[in-house]
């Protein structure tokens, strides 16, 4: 994989929060990252802890109006997403930044062919494209995901295929303009296990192909080792820790990332008991001053409940927010 | 039934399922004639014994189950009988037959639609016991709480309603419910795949404790092989309704024999980055069971197949102490 040090996008203290009637849903509270091109970023955690929020971010796809971006800042390629207007990001979603998202069955329209629905990405970003040419980028785009027999699939309709295919389809729909950053928010969720090792393997496969930055948003660390260069851990709408995979597989030193690897029952050795984590994920209104994962940590003191910590740096890549990191 | 069966000397196995099929016929409109049958299970044979806990495992469409719900009688199947504690359960009637249900309880994926909202924790979990026996309140109310306890909830969480738990809870709830009648066997039907990654240790946690303390006969069903891995004493794989590998645990993951078991433990995902693996990635997908390919039904997508492999169907055969393996090329 061809991995340089080009940035592609950097993101500063985003900010988005959710509107509801019970109060201000902290889902994203300052969260800065960034990614090289061609590189793996993987961000973890558990459901509710805002990592898809982070993801419709990027795109401007916070739904409207409960959901606003409040802060921060999103430099892609240099320029910030969020001052774009309506058009001008309308011109880049898709073609330079797109997303494939969990369930197929959901993304996918099912009263539209599959040509009609991969068409539709590459007629709306590229003009005058003949109807001839047309057909051959969506048959281009399908042979990219591995469609067998794509010439003879453009009529297909989504409950024809199986939960593997469409989502191979919807993949092509996503890379159709060859984007450089493509989010993919727990793409296998869906999948059974030797599809799921399928699909894995043609992402890897796609990306050393055209070179594309990958963003894994996922609940599962075996994804994260099977895939990305680097990891960021989130926890109540905050990275807690960040690192290259190795680093934070050898030496995680967040209690959250410890313990949720600890957590996982592992195929090579029976444990005798998992590790588990004590109590719920906090509800995002009204979150109590200090750490978030206080509450629930086994190693928390005074501090913990009062402060929240600052960004330690453990090494280059390596950081985390935590009192005892 | 039940009970005078275990006075006497009770089998080692609890239930036995035999040559069990289950078609499901395919019509066009509601009167038309029967076009086809789904081949759900397909002549599977198995038995689980007393105390342990028996893994199935398999794709999504394998038929793992159709087969739970042949043994709970929530299907009648097509040919093939399943025995408990010794007796043919596909004929009991009357009062042997309620007996068999309060002796049998299950869990299901999703408890937040297992459970009535309607209904207050007391009520969900007394239900199976007043469903076999008319009982006032105060009677079961002991009963209640001990289950409830057993499963790490307070007491007071007797009077409140399913939508005040978070996703853990309320698997506990379903799981109390089920322990509730004290049944000899508990069918867990992927009881972790729709709760977070930190509670669902907490749960595969309370299940091999329970075990421990309880002495209950488990039959858990999952897609995850490192969550059938940790909960199991004795798995089996499936394939397209059949079953094509059984083996202890341990036995199954060091010395996989099958090549569809070797490839799905292959396309596990690694629990560190530098973890090597030789990646079996299979083409394909899984055929229809409407028309299933002739032979071993795995042979289309099957790094050795054979010849013989689309003319042959395999039977499970001996491949070591309690290793059973139906494949014509390996082992």
């Amino acid at each position: 994989m061809t991995v340089n040090n080009e940035m592609l996008i950097n993101v500063k203290d985003l900010r988005t929060y959710l509107y509801t009637r019970r109060g201000v849903v902290k889902a994203v509270d300052g969260v800065s990252f960034y990614l090289r091109k061609g590189e793996t970023l993987g961000i973890v955690g558990e459901s509710g802890c805002g990592k898809s929020i982070t993801a419709l971010s990027l795109l401007r796809l916070v739904p409207e109006p409960a959901g606003r971006i409040v802060g921060g800042q999103i430099l892609f390629k240099g320029r910030d997403l969020l001052q774009m207007s309506h058009k001008e990001m309308r011109r880049i979603r898709g073609a330079e930044l797109s997303m494939i998202l969990q369930d197929p069955l959901t993304s996918l329209n099912p009263a539209y062919s599959i040509g009609n629905q991969i068409g539709e990405a590459i007629r709306l970003h590229q003009k005058n494209v003949t109807k001839k040419t047309l057909v051959e980028k969506i048959i281009e785009a399908l042979k990219m995901v591995r469609i067998p027999a794509a010439e003879s699939r453009l009529g297909d309709y989504p409950h024809q295929m199986s939960g593997g295919m469409r989502q191979r389809v919807t993949g092509a729909i996503a890379l159709s303009c060859q984007p450089s950053l493509l989010i993919a928010d727990e793409p296998t969720t869906s999948l059974d296990v030797t599809i799921q090792a399928q699909y894995l393997r043609l992402l890897k496969d796609l990306q050393r192909e055209t070179g594309v930055s990958l963003i894994f948003i996922t609940h599962d660390f075996g994804i994260v080792a099977a895939m990305c260069d680097r990891v960021q851990v989130m926890y109540a709408g905050k990275i807690v820790e960040s690192a290259k995979t190795r680093d934070i597989f050898d030496r995680p030193r967040h209690p959250y990332a410890r313990a949720l690897m600890g957590c996982l029952p592992k195929i090579e050795k029976r444990l005798e008991s998992l590790t588990t984590i004590e109590g719920q994920p906090p509800q995002l209104i009204d979150l109590p001053g200090g750490c978030s994962f206080a509450p629930r940590c086994p190693e928390a003191e005074q501090v913990c409940f009062e402060k929240y910590p600052e960004e330690a740096k453990v090494n280059e890549e390596h950081r985390v927010n935590c009192w005892h990191g | 039934m039940g009970n005078t069966v275990e006075k006497q000397n009770p089998p080692k196995s609890v239930i036995q399922v035999r040559g069990l099929k289950k078609y499901f016929p395919v019509q066009k409109g509601l009167f038309s004639k029967v076009r086809a049958w789904v081949k759900a299970v397909d002549d599977v044979s198995f038995e689980i014994n007393r105390g342990e806990t028996f893994g199935l495992v398999g794709e999504s469409g394998c038929g793992k189950t159709t087969i739970t719900k042949c043994i709970l009688l929530m299907e009648k199947p097509t040919a093939g009988t399943v025995f408990f504690d010794g007796h043919d359960i596909t004929s009991l009637k009357g009062d042997d037959f309620v007996h068999y249900r309060r002796s049998i309880q299950v869990v299901f994926q999703d408890p937040t639609s297992a459970l009535n909202p309607r209904m207050r924790v007391e009520d969900i979990v007394r239900e199976p016991i007043i469903a076999h026996e008319r009982m006032p309140r105060r009677v079961t109310r002991g009963r209640v709480i001990q289950v409830l306890e057993e499963v790490g909830l307070s007491p007071s969480s007797a009077q409140l309603f399913p939508h005040e738990f978070s996703g853990g809870q309320r698997q506990r709830i379903a799981i109390a419910r089920a322990l509730a009648p004290s049944p000899a066997c508990i069918v867990f039907d992927e009881p972790v795949s729709a709760l977070d990654v930190s509670i669902r240790a907490q749960i595969l946690n309370l299940l091999c404790d329970l075990q421990k303390k309880e002495n209950l006969t488990f039959l858990v069903i999952a897609h995850d092989l490192a969550v059938i891995k940790h909960v199991s004493t004795r798995i089996g794989v499936m394939y397209l309704g059949k079953l094509v590998e059984i083996a202890d645990s341990e036995d199954l993951y060091a010395r996989p024999l099958h090549p569809y078991t070797q490839a799905l433990l292959s396309a596990a995902l690694p629990s560190h980055p530098d973890q090597k693996r030789d990646e079996i990635i299979l083409s394909g997908e899984v055929p229809s069971p409407l028309n299933p390919p002739s032979g071993c039904r795995f042979h289309p997508r099957c790094p050795y197949a054979k010849v013989k492999c689309s003319r042959i169907e395999p039977v499970l055969r001996d491949a070591g102490p309690g290793h059973k393996v139906a494949c014509e090329s390996t082992g």
